[in-house]
């Protein structure tokens, strides 16, 4: 069951009374970007949904945090309303194939050169590791110790491109890169964001495998 | 020298996966840290070392640096493997003089065909530096092992050290006369007395041993000997 995002505004209202009830996805409805940014912290989202309207607090939106719409896989849909869960799940499917062929063409090159044993070993490795290294990650920006975050995501980045991750390796990267002048606000979205992702990982490999 | 590879890497997947690849070739030693790394390098020799850039104690730029001023690592090849993949990063590892630049991901056959390349080029380089070779006669300089070209292929002449030293400064100095007195100076060095006389039953030892190219040294009358190809 994918997390879809759902950011409308009052024009857009007549859309969440057309949810449907069929649909498997999971829907979160915010009609402000605080809001959405809040929950984000809390939940994963597999796809943020746009509907293409006036924000009422747009103005407030800073350019650090118009780059996390740049991050979470997003789908804008203007005024096109009558299609829009096939839409959503057509964007959904696309994201997972993706993730999906990279992490099995990465695996499969592995195989080739070495072993299955090895290949799966990989995948253990990972998984075993990586959640520890994210606690630890949330444990730095609490202590406020950007050179150990950034050295950390660095190895993460390092790790997950290892297995062939796509999204992983970009949100790590983004982390290695802050410089001072970012919020903690925005790392510690990042570092929700990065978590979410990684759990979506480890089902892909866990499918695979 | 033993077939050995040092990696320097911290992360243990990465660890794990190259030991895959090049175990089966190469003995791997291991370090993860640069102060792991330096010594290990203070006590041992290496084929190649693989480095990656970010470590925890330093950097792996500093570290290869650190290594090239080393006369006992300088000719060593030095191989990064890192996650660092932006245009300036690699600038500046090729520019320090780093043999290559891998980026992680990488794929296995792709480091093992690498590393090989490395290894033999350097090894070549080697033998190169080691080989000296005027007229029909080679040189292992190393190994003071002297070959002579037999028709098609090259035959082993067993001389003595001093012979070869002898033969060698003749050698290396074509067409060159030299007096007994400085191939004494050359061989034996200063301070030493031999009669020079000596020079010539050597001489004459080596002419015997490098038939039928004896007359490559040729007598200067009065003065000493001279290599003629």
């Amino acid at each position: 069951m994918a997390k879809v995002f759902f950011l409308y505004d009052k024009n857009s209202l007549f859309l969440k009374d057309q949810m449907r009830e069929s649909d498997q996805n999971m829907y979160y409805y915010f009609d402000n970007v605080e809001e959405l940014f809040l929950c984000l912290f809390e939940n994963h989202c597999d796809l943020l949904v746009i509907y293409n309207l006036q924000l009422k607090d747009q103005k407030n939106i800073s350019k650090e945090l118009m780059c996390i719409f740049e991050l979470i896989p997003s789908l804008s849909i203007g005024d096109c309303t009558l299609s829009i869960y096939q839409l959503i799940n057509e964007e959904l499917e696309k994201q997972l194939f993706l993730e999906k062929k990279n992490i099995s063409t990465r695996l499969l090159l592995i195989e080739k050169s070495t072993s299955a044993d090895t290949a799966k070993e990989l995948i253990s490795i990972f998984c075993n590791q990586f959640f520890t290294n994210i606690q630890q990650l949330q444990q730095h920006l609490l202590n406020l110790d950007r050179a150990n975050l950034k050295f950390l995501a660095h190895n993460l980045k390092s790790s997950s491109a290892n297995i062939g991750a796509l999204r992983l390796p970009i949100y790590f990267s983004l982390l290695e890169g802050i410089n001072g002048f970012e919020s903690d606000f925005y790392i510690k979205l990042l570092i929700s964001i990065a978590l979410g992702e990684y759990r979506k990982v480890i089902e892909i490999v866990n499918i695979i495998l | 020298m033993e077939n050995k590879i040092l990696v320097v890497e911290d992360l243990f997947e990465y660890q794990r996966l190259i030991q895959v690849s090049l175990g089966l070739k190469y003995k791997i030693d291991l370090a993860e840290t640069v102060q792991d790394a330096k010594s290990k390098l203070k006590n041992n020799n290496y084929l190649l070392i693989i480095l990656d850039v970010h470590l925890p104690d330093g950097s792996g730029f500093d570290l290869c640096r650190e290594i090239q001023f080393e006369t006992r690592h300088q000719e060593t090849p030095i191989i990064f493997l890192t996650a660092k993949n932006t245009t300036s990063d690699k600038v500046l590892g090729i520019s320090i003089g780093v043999d290559d630049y891998i980026v992680k991901p990488f794929d296995p056959a792709e480091l093992v065909a690498r590393v090989d390349l490395r290894i033999m080029k350097s090894m070549k380089k080697k033998q190169i530096e080691n080989s000296f070779k005027s007229g029909p006669l080679r040189f292992e300089i190393n190994g003071l092992r002297l070959y002579v070209e037999n028709t098609n292929e090259e035959k082993k002449v067993d001389v003595t050290p001093i012979e070869f030293k002898i033969l060698l400064k003749l050698a290396q100095n074509t067409n060159c006369v030299f007096s007994r007195q400085q191939i004494l100076d050359s061989v034996w060095g200063y301070n030493i007395y031999i009669d020079d006389r000596s020079i010539d039953r050597h001489i004459s030892s080596i002419r015997k041993k490098i038939e039928p190219y004896q007359k490559i040294i040729k007598t200067v009358s009065g003065i000493g000997y001279e290599f003629k190809v």
